[in-house]
């Protein structure tokens, strides 16, 4: 007897990316045994008793035959639950119970509960990409995935609860409704104002020069001035992601398993614990994972107690932060995940973390802490700010509330315009991505600007590495007073926010 | 025939660097008995300390041979001088316990310049705050190039903040070791000792060759204080070394000076109380010059000339940069007013500079002098391009020592301090 073969397609996720992965099943008489090959994880070899009891509870027929499943390519690995319902279809078509050709220009993926309705799956964002790539025209996803998978143009998002409507959609019994509109997405509750934060305008011009120009900022204060608060403030500074940046970090809190279903409106914010791994900050793992400065990406990564991470994970940030994306190299296999995130560090003035009054710190102790902090990290920070104590904020009062962060933004929004007009073309976006050749071209300081540059130079106060960084700070602080000449007084601030020399030689 | 140390002097500093660690475990770090072991006779003293190595040490004695110590100090490079011969310095003939014999690199005839033109000892804290290396640096250099012998011990922080400040000064500092003058230590004071090597003296109690011992580290604190007429405390925390060495130095009669600190600061605890006890007050070097050479006789001295007299800085590690009234004509000059050895500052950038040297924060400053934030980044990046600040730590600023000074801004700011447009 004849045995019979149908095969599906579904996608496996590999860091943000999806790759088309062929489900054949074969069916043929022999003993009833159920086998899956093609280098499953425990996950997809348990997807063997999700699909039998879900096809058998949806009141459809599991063929009492030996059935083979194949995942191709074989040398592929397949991690989680998302392949259930390529391989419950598989069988369905193997078996006769749906029409073969109903699922030849289709590709599906989806958990299977027990009872037979889909669970969504992480990456479906991804995996609709990949089915446009394909040239597939239409996707099957759980119906919870939808409208993260409907995202995408130029491929049919077909939205299915469970088993029974699966068949009765490839039966032409049943049409799935089209994917809800993506503006219907709620918005996240914002991070809080600006001016919840009092005091510290050294700090807020710090951030608001960090959103304009997207230059990485080191907090530097003693611990209740706030720092966190202000950090969390930054991506509501930010201006909203464009429709193109929005997708982007949708897929990757997607493949995360942290997409509320829907586009993601909001900038995200990371604020990993110091005690955090290298594989944990920058992405890794077995089948590697997105790491923090991932998830991060478009938004702003916050790292509270910079001292006190590893030094190692530390290090690894380098790279990332100069490229914006971080390579994983796994085996045979190089993984790369965007991230392109505004850094945010936070650390003490000191060891002893107490105002400088009653600080009884050497220098010695603070070079030794200023040590901890990485210099190839602090290398690519373009300002610091410093925070009062608390206690010295009790001064201040309370009627002097400072700016909104609409007001901020609004200045921020205009400053972005500048550079993406700007740069239109160069592959950077913001002043902070400069190279150092776009920065010659696009941060030309003349006559007095220039003078002071160089008396900085003269001075040992700047180094060619610092020169650069200065420049493009100082393009930003022009950018948001909407000049397009950088005075002198733009290069002076832009030397005042640097970080200081001591801890970069350190 | 040059001045060189007699036999008998080699023996007995053979055979205290043959007794050194017996001698640790004797006395411990801060023995007050150290002056009355050392000047024990060699029989006493092994009888005293050597204990089981009595016989050793008696053996030792007998068999010293002085011209093979002497040959092999001239293979070193390192000569000895004894009270007995020419180049001793007279002034370590005041102490109960004179070293018998001075090893030194440099030449005798630099060390006999060295010692006969005033000495000042310019001693601190080892971990000092940034503004104690300021003052070494500053106190350093500016007795140098008043003529005056800079004495230190070679420590880190303020011990070699005074010798790189006396080195660009011009002078030749005099180092005296707790080991042997050819043994850098701490090691990371490395460079310096070559350099004072080579530009200066090294002296020590001790044979070439040995590291220092606990003892030796008040003992070499001993011939600080006895070289000097006048020894100034940078900072000293209470019970530190620093207090030692001046305690040997009232003992011996010599002058004290200490540099104010904050009160509150602990850091400053051991020599503000010096001050309290009725220390000479040292707030720069002329202070210094006053003390050591009686007032007026600093005419010799001018703040500015000396800078300029040092010529090119050569601080190889980089506490501070080279002040505007090293580099010539600053950008100040544009904005002073008044007299060039008073320059008034533009409104605002003088009371960012009078907040930054009360040691208020960039948020106040911002704040207070109505500037704004950015506008103090500004101004305080203009006033660090001007020399007269430095960063502290990360993100903090410090008043610099360069550069023109401003007096204190409720006793002569008349001008009305607020922000320019």
């Amino acid at each position: 007897m004849a045995a019979v073969l149908a095969s599906v397609a579904t996608f496996a996720i590999e860091g943000i990316e999806s790759h088309e992965v062929v489900v054949e099943a074969d069916v043929r008489r022999g003993l009833p045994v159920f086998t899956v090959v093609g280098l499953p994880d425990a996950a997809v070899r348990e997807a063997r008793e999700r699909v039998r009891a879900a096809l058998l509870n949806s009141g459809l027929d599991f063929p009492l035959q030996r059935l083979t499943a194949n995942l191709a390519p074989a040398d592929l690995r397949k991690a989680g639950p998302s392949f259930d319902l390529a391989l419950a279809a598989a069988v369905l078509a193997a078996s006769g119970q749906v029409p073969r050709e109903s699922l030849a220009s289709a590709a599906l993926c989806g958990e299977l509960s027990l009872g037979g309705s889909l669970r969504p799956v992480r990456g479906a964002l991804a995996m609709a990409f990949g089915a446009r790539k394909a040239g597939f025209e239409s996707l099957i996803v759980p119906v919870e995935n939808a409208g993260e998978a409907g995202l995408v143009e130029g491929v049919e998002v077909l939205g299915v609860p469970d088993l029974a409507h699966l068949v009765a959609m490839l039966r032409g019994e049943w049409r799935a409704d089209p994917p809800p509109s993506t503006s219907r997405v709620v918005e996240a509750p914002a991070e809080g104002d600006l001016n919840d934060v009092r005091g510290q305008a050294d700090a807020k011009r710090a951030l608001e020069l960090a959103a304009a120009g997207g230059h990485n900022l080191l907090m530097v204060g003693p611990p209740g001035a706030g720092k966190t608060m202000l950090a969390r403030r930054l991506p509501g500074l930010l201006p909203d992601p464009g429709f193109e940046e929005a997708v982007e970090i949708t897929r990757v809190q997607s493949v995360a398993g942290l997409s509320d279903g829907g586009l993601a409106r909001r900038r995200p914010f990371r604020a990993p614990h110091h005690t955090i791994s290298t594989s944990g900050l920058v992405g890794g793992g077995a089948t590697p994972r997105p790491g923090e400065i991932t998830l991060a990406h478009r938004g702003v990564l916050f790292l509270d107690e910079l001292a006190e991470f590893s030094r190692a994970a530390l290090e690894a940030l380098r790279q990332p932060l100069e490229s914006g994306r971080v390579e994983v190299t796994r085996g045979q296999r190089a993984i790369s995940f965007p991230a392109a995130a505004v850094l945010v560090g936070a650390c003490n003035r000191c060891p002893c973390a107490r105002p400088a009054a009653e600080c009884g710190c050497t220098d010695v102790d603070r070079a030794r802490y200023a040590r901890r902090l990485s210099a190839p990290l602090l290398d690519r920070i373009d300002l610091v700010c410093e925070l009062e104590t608390a206690g010295a904020l009790e001064l201040v009062g309370d009627e002097r509330r400072g700016e909104s962060t609409a007001s901020v933004r609004r200045r921020v929004v205009a400053a972005r315009e500048r550079q993406r007009s700007r740069l239109t073309g160069t592959g950077a976006f913001t002043n902070a991505e400069m190279t150092p050749r776009l920065t010659r071209r696009h941060a030309r300081v003349e006559g007095r600007a220039r003078a002071r540059l160089l008396e900085g130079h003269a001075h040992g106060i700047l180094t060619g590495r610092g020169h650069d960084r200065v420049l493009r700070l100082a393009r930003t602080v022009a950018d948001l007073a909407g000049r397009d000449r950088i005075e002198a007084d733009d290069v002076e601030e832009a030397l005042g926010f640097r970080l200081g020399a001591q801890a970069v030689a350190a | 025939m040059s001045p060189h140390a007699c036999d008998a002097c080699l023996r007995k500093s053979a055979l205290i660097g043959f007794l050194g660690a017996r001698l640790s475990a004797v006395l411990g770090g801060l023995d007050s008995r150290l002056g009355s072991v050392l000047a024990l006779g060699e029989a006493e003293l092994i009888a005293a300390v050597a204990g089981r190595q009595a016989a050793e040490a008696r053996r030792f004695s007998a068999g010293f041979d002085a011209e093979g110590s002497r040959r092999s100090l001239a293979e070193t490079g390192v000569e000895a001088v004894c009270p007995h011969g020419g180049a001793y310095p007279v002034a370590l003939l005041t102490l109960a316990d004179v070293p018998p014999v001075i090893y030194l690199t440099g030449g005798v005839d630099r060390l006999r310049e060295l010692t006969q033109a005033p000495v000042a000892t310019v001693v601190g804290a080892r971990t000092p705050s940034r503004y104690a290396i300021e003052v070494a640096l500053d106190l350093g250099r500016g007795l140098a190039a008043a003529g005056v012998t800079v004495v230190s011990g070679l420590a880190l922080g303020v011990d070699a903040a005074a010798h790189r400040g006396a080195l660009a000064g011009g002078g030749g500092p005099l180092g005296v070791l707790a080991g042997g003058v050819d043994v850098p230590y701490p090691k990371t004071n490395r460079a310096l000792h070559s350099q004072i090597r080579d530009e200066g003296v090294l002296i020590s109690e001790l044979p070439p060759g040995l590291r220092p011992l606990r003892w030796s580290f008040p003992a070499r604190n001993r011939i600080m204080a006895a070289l000097a007429r006048l020894i100034v405390v940078v900072e000293a925390a209470e019970s530190s070394g620093t207090l030692i060495t001046a305690e040997f130095a009232v003992q011996l009669g010599r002058e004290v000076g200490a540099v104010p600190g904050h009160v509150t600061a602990r850091l400053a605890a051991g020599s503000n109380r010096l001050l309290r006890e009725g220390a000479a007050v040292i707030r720069s070097p002329q202070d210094a010059l006053d003390e050591l050479l009686g007032v007026g006789a600093g005419g010799r001295f001018d703040q500015t000339e000396a800078g300029r007299a040092a010529g090119p800085t050569r601080l190889e590690t980089p506490p501070r940069r080279p002040t505007p009234v090293e580099r010539g004509p600053s950008p100040l000059d544009a904005l002073s007013a008044s007299p060039r050895d008073e320059p008034s500052l533009e409104g605002s950038l003088r009371r960012v500079l009078d907040m930054v040297e009360g040691g208020e924060g960039v948020e106040a400053i911002g704040r207070e002098t109505g500037l704004g934030p950015g506008r103090a980044r500004a101004a305080l990046g203009r006033l660090e391009l001007m020399g007269l600040v430095a960063r502290d730590g990360l993100a903090s600023y410090v008043r610099t020592l360069g550069g023109p000074r401003v007096a204190p801004p409720i006793l002569d700011d008349p001008v009305p301090s607020e922000a320019h447009p």
